[in-house]
């Protein structure tokens, strides 16, 4: 009866682990993509650190902005942003080009790297 | 003996490393012959930055004038870039940052599309930067006289690509000028390791004697 129950909690901690396992390795695929594509289509303004540049363009490293409207993220890469915008604290005002030749898929990826690396957003699923 | 040797070996080594490098002077250049007393004299004609006048966000007339007895460093951009512009400001801001308030040293970033490019669009870019107009100037003009500095005064490209981001194709080179409107040096401005020589060049370009 014991023999059985152990085996039954190491077959359970098996599983667990490795559901675990594959859960974390999706979501370093994505973040890994999502760096890569940051890298590529964001860092020239928004900096690898996401903490912008002087009063040009804003910061995406913990940016009340995005913490108030984390769905714009995917949008305004979508879409481009144009006119005023308040993020901590400053006024920003350099239009932003839309990325219409990202993927939806490509714009998720770097929306998800921006919300969870910069903003700590972990609990907000992007669809 | 030997001794004397490596002394010696030495000691022309430490001499040659404290002789100051000089500079190049780049573009084209031709040799005029003269005759002075007699005698047949060669003398190099080095290509110059031909004269200009642009508006600056201030909306004040810059030209050759502004830039005499200045060494300056160039560059092309235009304000909605969202590609090589970014980086190529920031290491102009270290730079510029470096030699603030030196006044005998100007920046000169010539928009490459000025019917965007206003003056009071670059008037908001340049505060944003936190440059300051008196020693950092950001022109505008005729889109075809800044075409023809960029390519001939400056040895940069700038053309319109409807391909490219932003819709413009252009160097991102910084062009060190020296006081007589020579080109001494072009460095890659989306380099930090290429910005840090400029830097030093114009180090020794301000130790330079004429």
């Amino acid at each position: 009866m014991k023999k059985n129950s152990i085996l039954l909690f190491i077959i359970f901690v098996f599983i667990f682990n490795s559901c675990i396992e594959n859960q974390f390795s999706n979501a370093s695929v994505n973040l890994a993509s999502g760096y890569q594509l940051y890298e590529r289509n964001c860092s020239n303004c928004h900096q690898k650190d996401g903490s912008g540049f002087a009063r040009l363009y804003p910061p995406l490293l913990n940016s009340d902005y995005i913490l108030n409207n984390p769905n714009m993220v995917d949008s305004i890469i979508k879409h481009g942003q144009k006119g005023s915008i308040k993020v901590n604290g400053l006024e920003y005002n350099l239009a932003m080009p839309a990325y219409s030749k990202l993927s939806q898929h490509e714009v998720n990826q770097i929306a998800y790297y921006v919300l969870i690396k910069f903003n700590k957003l972990d609990s907000l699923l992007i669809k | 003996m030997k001794y004397k040797i490596i002394t010696l070996v030495l000691l022309a080594g430490v001499l040659i490393a404290c002789g100051k490098k000089k500079l190049p002077i780049l573009g084209e250049r031709e040799l005029d012959f003269k005759m002075v007393n007699g005698k047949e004299v060669v003398d190099t004609i080095y290509q110059t930055v031909p004269d200009f006048s642009l508006t600056n966000q201030d909306g004040k007339i810059i030209d050759q004038n502004t830039t005499r007895d200045k060494i300056y460093v160039a560059d092309f951009f235009f304000v909605t870039c969202p590609t090589i512009c970014p980086r190529m400001k920031k290491n102009l801001l270290t730079v510029y940052e470096t030699y603030k308030g030196n006044s005998n040293i100007l920046f000169l970033s010539h928009t490459i599309d000025p019917e965007h490019d206003s003056v009071s669009v670059l008037k908001d870019f340049a505060e944003r930067l936190g440059a300051d107009s008196k020693q950092w100037h950001f022109l505008t003009g005729n889109r075809d006289s800044i075409y023809e500095l960029a390519t001939h005064g400056y040895y940069a490209t700038a053309l319109p690509d409807s391909t490219e981001p932003g819709g413009y194709v252009h160097s991102g080179g910084l062009i060190l000028i020296d006081k007589n409107r020579h080109v001494r040096g072009i460095y890659d401005g989306t380099s930090e390791k290429e910005t840090k020589t400029l830097i030093a060049d114009m180090e020794l370009l301000m130790n330079e004697k004429e």
